[in-house]
């Protein structure tokens, strides 16, 4: 069940409607069960491991808070590690380690040993694996206490807006609400409203209508001018922040309607002036995941600047290997992390801020990020590493006399209009300015929106690009 | 009660908002998606106040190989051969969704007392049913179903319709063809993917003892589309055409369904006789399940009307024929008509 689809635009009503109609007691329970409902629209069978993931987090930091040995306690941690990690390793990184070590395999007889496996990717396994993560090791360092109640643990697990997308939530924050009372408000409702007409108006008049531009581009780049290349690089940019962005802002809104709030996953991150600053506006709950769990551990910036360059670059490839197993998204994270590293360099030359800066300079700074960005973005939207370089090549090459791509106008309007939109929200968010507009602005806004939406949504067949993680 | 109340009035408010977005997209881009998204119905809006009966076809009907033949379709024949005026709704690979999707737009009190709907043997297979172009084809149907046209819109960008993965469709049409034959008659296969591995394995025999290696791509195009057996309770074209008779009759019209004439002599030649018996049986099938005069419905059936040497294609068995091959199709239509 997507949030672009029909059932769902049935099932959040239903869901919302039920919650305030039953007793806050038993919100827990129906909340579950939706949740449950929901992931099991994809593969029923797959709740296991989602099942499985949550009694061993549950059980394991109810033990690691309740030994006083530290052997224990690390035992406990291991084991929640060695599960999460595990479904990972299992599921979607398996057969690419498999597959680059094949011929050693062959070499050694080894292959049978170790045949390829015929596993269909669990929706969102990389999202609720870390969740739960987040929360063993929380319990492990003391920052939380774990949860008495298993079924709202089970709940903060698999709570359907973020089950398979994000944003990536710690139980600090999200479990407690799960816990409370929350009575129908109307400003809920209304921000809950108005967050998943503009996510849906960002995934499908956006995302969707330049999906079909991008696949063309990146099949056929070949035969391309570099014009309509660039074109479709810039393209895939948009698309997949769009359509990240889209799915957030959805997720966000769902969790709104019930009086929950969820954290930011995007801070319009094409504005950001450096490589740094573009990860702290784009997947917001990832960046701060890996700051947390993974760099702050490995020693952050208190440790030799050598320890520290490769503690930096050790969470950008991690980071492009979350998203999936194959070199491209390694090779795609290993460029932020040198983009970053050089970024730091240069400012510890010059002594530059890039804040500091005159506007101009820092408008160039935002150019040369977003171009840093898109161009990055070609490994990881590439099928291979040959495809990527091709298409670089492609782009440098300055042939004019290829053919090009054609884009509708509207698709330039309605890019236009995100622009807008973006530019307007990049301190804000949509549900927040359009609670401070007088009543005809509002109203004006929600029939673009939903006129963009419902008229002009692109009608080739384009899951979230999020999904497959 | 007080946030309730409110909740209440916004969504009045965004109904009738709505209501007016629908307005304005019903007068303005609904025509650019039709011509993107369903430009069929196009065709029916220059015929429908005109014609008294409208001839509902797919590239049968209008397929010209060479340009230089003089572009005449089955209807433009049965036009001149009737005292009636025939107008004509066709496009490339329709079915029987799309011309029941379309008919539905006939205005109430357009003069059209009886439409001719093509039903083309090969529709009822797996190999068409669940070929790459039928999400398009299901899409065209969500566009211009009944309803807000607004609402339709936005259901096409949902996939609303029964949208299916490609990597599905053919996970679906092999488990179809695998599905067991089940003829009055024996065949040489139990299946059609066994049918189709057993042809493409061995060769197609010529007449003087040598295999002809050439012709086998075609000789399974032919078992592809042919070899299948019509289940009358799930089949969905049947549902489709169930559909069909029930809206013609409800609307008062008389119904003639063109079964379309098939290559049976050249699917002889190339597979042999147990092919044409499945062509036969499934033509009859068909005849005796919607040939009902008394109820203003006829099959005219067309199925052998067509010999060999007015087919067009020569490498897949289509319903693509020469100009004599449609003026004998329209001949027996108006014979059946004027009866």
């Amino acid at each position: 069940m997507f949030f672009n689809s029909l059932e769902f635009l049935i099932f959040l009503p239903i869901v919302v409607l039920v919650y305030y109609l039953l007793p806050a007691r038993w919100r827990w329970l129906w909340l579950l069960a939706a949740s449950y409902y929901f992931y099991m629209s994809w593969k029923a069978i797959y709740a296991l491991l989602i099942i499985g993931s949550t009694l061993v987090d549950f059980f394991a930091a109810k033990f690691i808070y309740q030994t006083h040995k530290k052997r224990h306690k690390q035992l406990w941690l291991g084991l929640s590690l060695l599960t999460n990690l595990g479904l990972l390793a299992v599921f979607k990184y398996y057969n690419f380690f498999r597959g680059e070590a094949a011929e050693w395999l062959v070499a050694h007889q080894l292959e049978n040993w170790l045949p390829v496996l015929q596993l269909a990717l669990p929706v969102g396994i990389s999202f609720y694996t870390f969740q739960t993560l987040s929360y063993t090791i929380d319990v492990y360092y003391g920052r939380n206490k774990p949860e008495k109640h298993f079924g709202i643990f089970a709940l903060y697990v698999s709570f359907f807006p973020q089950l398979v997308a994000g944003p990536i939530e710690r139980f600090s924050h999200l479990g407690g609400q799960l816990k409370e009372y929350h009575p129908l408000v109307y400003s809920n409702f209304a921000n809950g409203f108005r967050l998943v007409l503009f996510g849906l108006f960002v995934k499908m008049a956006i995302a969707d209508n330049v999906s079909p531009i991008v696949d063309q581009v990146y099949e056929q780049y070949a035969k391309l001018s570099s014009q309509s290349i660039a074109t479709g690089l810039f393209f895939y940019a948009l698309q997949i922040y769009a359509d990240f962005y889209g799915y957030s802002l959805i997720a966000v809104g769902a969790a709104r309607l019930l009086g929950i709030s969820l954290v930011d996953n995007f801070k319009a991150p094409y504005l950001a002036r450096s490589v740094n600053e573009f990860w702290k506006r784009w997947h917001i709950s990832l960046t701060t995941w890996f700051r947390e769990y993974l760099y702050l551990p490995l020693g952050g910036n208190r440790v030799t600047h050598f320890r520290w360059l490769s503690n930096i670059m050790i969470v950008f490839v991690v980071s492009g290997l979350w998203h999936g197993a194959n070199w491209t998204f390694i090779i795609w994270g290993a460029i932020h992390g040198l983009i970053y590293l050089l970024e730091n360099l240069f400012g510890k030359i010059t002594g530059i801020k890039t804040k500091n800066l005159p506007r101009w300079l820092q408008l160039l700074a935002g150019a040369k990020t977003f171009v840093v960005v898109v161009l990055a973005w070609v490994y990881f939207r590439a099928p291979d590493f040959e495809t990527a370089n091709d298409i670089l090549a492609k782009l440098f090459e300055n042939n004019h006399s290829a053919e090009s791509i054609a884009v509708a106008p509207v698709v330039w309007l309605l890019i236009l209009l995100f622009a807008v939109f973006d530019i307007g929200l990049r301190n804000t968010r949509i549900d927040h300015w359009l609670a401070t507009k007088n009543t005809a602005v509002r109203w004006m806004c929600y029939a673009i929106l939903l006129f963009g939406t419902m008229a002009l949504g692109g009608v080739t067949n384009h899951p979230f690009i999020y999904f497959q993680f | 009660m007080k946030v309730v109340k409110n909740i209440i009035i916004r969504l009045s408010f965004l109904v009738l908002l709505w209501a007016g977005l629908n307005y304005i997209y019903g007068n303005t881009l609904w025509y650019n998606d039709i011509d993107q998204h369903a430009d069929t119905l196009e065709n029916l809006w220059p015929e429908e106040d005109s014609s008294d009966i409208i001839y509902f076809g797919e590239s049968s009907n209008f397929y010209q190989e060479h340009p230089d033949t003089p572009k005449v379709r089955i209807s433009n024949y049965l036009d001149r051969m009737l005292p009636l005026r025939v107008g004509t709704v066709d496009n490339a690979g329709l079915v029987a969704s799309n011309y029941l999707h379309i008919m539905q737009h006939i205005p109430q009190k357009s003069k059209v007392k009886a439409v001719v709907v093509t039903m083309n043997l090969r529709s009822f297979g797996p190999t068409w049913m669940y070929d790459q172009n039928s999400n398009y084809l299901k899409m065209a149907d969500e566009m211009i179903a009944q309803g807000p046209k607004l609402l339709n819109r936005f259901f096409i960008a949902l996939k609303t319709y029964d949208y299916i993965a490609p990597e599905e469709l053919d996970e679906i049409r092999i488990t179809a063809w695998k599905k067991p034959l089940e003829f009055p008659f024996a065949l040489p296969y139990s299946n059609l993917y066994e049918w189709n591995a057993g042809l493409g394995n061995g060769g197609i025999l010529r007449e003087d003892g040598s295999w002809d290696m050439d012709k086998i791509p075609v000789a399974c195009h032919f078992v592809k589309n042919y070899a299948f057996t019509i289940d009358l309770q799930q089949n969905p074209r049947i549902r489709d055409f169930n559909e069909i008779v029930a809206y013609a009759q409800q609307r008062g019209w008389k119904l003639y369904l063109h079964l379309l004439s098939e290559n049976y002599e050249e699917a002889e030649k190339l597979v042999g006789a147990s092919l044409v018996n499945i062509m036969e049986y499934n033509a009859d099938l068909l005849i005796e399940r919607y040939n009902h005069p008394e109820q203003n419905v006829w099959v005219v059936n067309n199925f052998k009307t067509v010999p060999n040497s007015d087919f067009r294609d020569r490498t897949f068995p289509t319903e693509h024929y020469n100009n004599r091959g449609k003026r004998r199709c329209a001949k027996k239509l108006a014979e059946v008509i004027n009866h």
